[in-house]
């Protein structure tokens, strides 16, 4: 049975008629934990509750919830104030309950104690109950740290992420939750308990087609207290900073008819200012403007996973969209190579993540690239050896026509066969570069590396 | 929720887990059926690791036993070239080839005896053993208690506390404590490894909160 738990201060009127769910009103159930155990009926095996989250004493009510033996991040919470109107609760508690099923369990580092308020000294001397969120975990097995990416380390704001030896190490103490980790990776290996694109996506879901109106989606940061507009539902995230273009496209493919995003009302994001999401709903617009909303079939999960943006703007199908759609921070880019300058080294293919840049090997050194597997991390530019030499560039942003292309050769490269053994010695261009570097001086050297591989150099 | 109480739950915590992992007595069985209703006296469920304890002591509750004799012997104590689980901090954090099993129980038995700890003279070969240095936590926070009731401070308990978690009880316990979830073979064990683990992480964030408290009271 699924029970519903109501705040009954304000609540005017009997409780709701909900498919499926009984709905209990409590008295000061946003202010003490002791009345959710006694509220909850013995054969409850389901639990939501509905509070006010502007004075919801959140520790006390998880503490509640652990006393009549739930944990609290399977439990659906529903924000009183952010619902318009009675009418509107059925929605938010079917959406809040898609969410909260989703919910997989969470290791123990994955338990956040978020830091208390409390400061005076009568508060040291007598603790609330410490209120928990779900931080994230980085999955070793699909991490691509050991062929050099260090995004996640890069974009985290509180310094909470170091790579170290071909692994990302995390430290949940400096860990602040935000969640741009999670968007971030480019190959999904961020585990996150309480915000994974399963769960998101299947709230949204269900709150777009469980509404008899047209609903948009409203995603809030955990800090902020949004008060409800009829027609948006507000779909909370560790912090709108970690929202991404495909996080919004993903929205508007689940049938949302609008979407937007409200940072924490706290005078401005404690992470250090809202730039990167007014960049991204900036990027958003120029994609909506230059091809149109995504077509509704975005399947369960897909869009909010790793690397959306790319895959999603795929799902566009408008011919008369513009050559070319230049955006500011978005994960979607396309790269060029100058052959003139490589030397066929390699490097960016070894570190491309997603495999955009892949590079092969038949009568010489191909690298090749798939637009639409990029998501414009400039890792292949970082590691250039030939960077200064314009040998890479990448620009953000993307050209539909180019994409339907699909992956294409930007390097070719012949390799000299090894005058002994017939192995290939090194890229031409390499051994020219080589070449260069070392001048009339290594000419005697160069003529031996040059016909020879590796392994018979010595003979 | 008091601090002194706090710390009366914590003590409670690292007893029974320290009884966990010592080998089964009638003691623990008896101890793990009471302790979730001696530790909600003290706001045991305001923690997150609240679900755990009760499961692992529910789970130990309504086992016999010879149960949990057999199978604490079959984790901990027998086994083709070794055992399945080592329950010794030198085990995790040493390298034998190295000489270091030698330090590190030295460090150990350096650090306990700083805080005034020493094991009785029958038992100078358990001083790295998981219920050993659970118990020292829980005789600190039996200290921190005395100190919050007698002077309104912590004293130097809470310090003590730290170092001993972040040098070795908290370097090595989540490691073991997935080991014993992949080996344990009896639900017991497997819960008692995820109070363990949860336990512990909660620690990791939890002590440097109460020592900062302590220092802002100074």
């Amino acid at each position: 049975m699924t029970t519903l738990l109501i705040c009954a201060d304000g609540w005017e009127g009997p409780p709701p008629d909900l498919d499926g769910v009984d709905p209990v009103l409590v008295d000061e159930l946003c202010v003490g934990s002791r009345s959710v155990e006694a509220a909850i009926p013995e054969a409850t095996d389901e639990l939501a509750v509905a509070v006010h989250r502007r004075r919801v004493n959140m520790g006390a009510l998880q503490a509640g919830m652990r006393r009549a033996g739930f944990d609290p991040f399977a439990v659906a919470v529903v924000d009183l104030d952010a619902v318009g109107t009675p009418s509107e609760l059925p929605v938010a508690v079917a959406a809040g309950l898609a969410r909260a099923r989703a919910f997989r369990g969470a290791a123990p580092e994955q338990i956040k104690l978020l830091p208390s308020d409390r400061r005076t000294r009568r508060g040291f001397l007598s603790l609330g109950a410490p209120t928990y969120t779900g931080a994230p975990r980085i999955v070793p097995e699909v991490c691509a740290a050991d062929r050099g990416c260090d995004l996640c380390v890069t974009e985290c704001p509180a310094g909470a992420l170091s790579w170290s030896d071909g692994r990302v190490v995390y430290d949940p103490t400096s860990c602040v939750v935000c969640g741009i980790c999670l968007t971030t990776c480019p190959v999904g290996a961020v585990d996150h308990p309480t915000a994974s694109p399963a769960a998101i996506s299947r709230e949204i879901a269900t709150a777009v087609t469980a509404s008899e109106t047209t609903t948009a989606i409203r995603f809030r940061c955990r800090e902020a207290v949004v008060p409800a507009e009829p027609g948006w539902y507000q779909v909370e995230v560790p912090c709108t900073q970690m929202l991404t273009v495909g996080w919004f496209l993903a929205a508007r493919a689940l049938g949302a008819a609008d979407v937007d995003a409200v940072p924490c009302s706290r005078g401005g994001c404690t992470l250090g200012g809202d730039e990167r999401l007014a960049g991204t709903l900036a990027d958003l617009d120029t994609v909506v403007t230059a091809v149109g909303s995504p077509v509704a079939d975005v399947e369960a999960d897909d869009g909010f996973a790793a690397a959306a943006t790319t895959r999603l703007i795929e799902r566009f199908a408008d011919p008369a969209a513009p050559v070319w759609v230049e955006l500011s921070v978005s994960d979607v880019g396309s790269v060029t190579i100058d052959p003139d300058a490589c030397t066929a080294c390699e490097a960016c293919a070894t570190v491309c993540p997603t495999s955009a840049l892949l590079s092969t090997s038949d009568d010489g050194v191909r690298i090749t690239f798939d637009p639409r597997m990029c998501v414009a991390c400039g890792l292949c530019v970082r590691v250039c050896p030939e960077v200064d030499e314009g040998a890479i560039a990448l620009r953000r942003g993307f050209d539909l026509a180019d994409r339907r292309r699909g992956r294409r050769t930007l390097r070719h490269d012949p390799t000299p066969r090894c005058e002994l053994c017939g192995a290939p010695v090194a890229p031409a261009s390499m051994l020219a570069r080589i070449s260069e570097l070392l001048g009339p001086e290594g000419s005697a050297t160069m003529a031996l590396v040059g016909r020879r591989c590796i392994d018979c150099r010595g003979r | 929720m008091s601090l002194e109480g706090t710390a009366r739950l914590r003590q409670g915590v690292y007893r029974l887990l320290a009884l966990g992992f010592s080998y089964p007595s009638p003691r623990l069985v008896e101890t793990a059926a009471g302790a979730p209703a001696a530790l909600d006296a003290y706001g045991l469920f305001d923690f997150s690791f609240s679900l755990d304890v009760v499961e692992a002591s529910a789970e130990v509750a309504r086992s016999s036993l010879e149960e949990l004799e057999v199978a604490y012997i079959a984790l901990f104590e027998a086994g083709l070239g070794g055992t399945a689980c080592s329950l010794f901090e030198s085990d995790h954090l040493a390298d034998p080839r190295l000489g270091q099993v030698a330090e590190v129980r030295s460090a150990v038995r350096r650090t306990l005896l700083r805080f005034g700890l020493t094991l009785e003279g029958t038992l100078p070969d358990m001083v790295d053993h998981l219920s050993t240095e659970l118990d020292a936590m829980a005789l600190l926070c039996s200290r921190e208690v005395t100190d919050w009731a007698t002077s309104g401070r912590p004293g130097r308990s809470l310090s003590h506390q730290r170092e001993l978690f972040e040098d070795h009880l908290g370097r090595w316990a989540p490691s073991l404590a997935r080991q014993v979830r992949g080996a344990a073979r009896h639900p017991a064990y497997t819960a008692l490894a995820a109070a363990l683990a949860a336990f512990v992480e909660h620690e990791r964030q939890w002590l440097p909160r109460l020592v900062e408290t302590a220092e802002a009271l100074r």
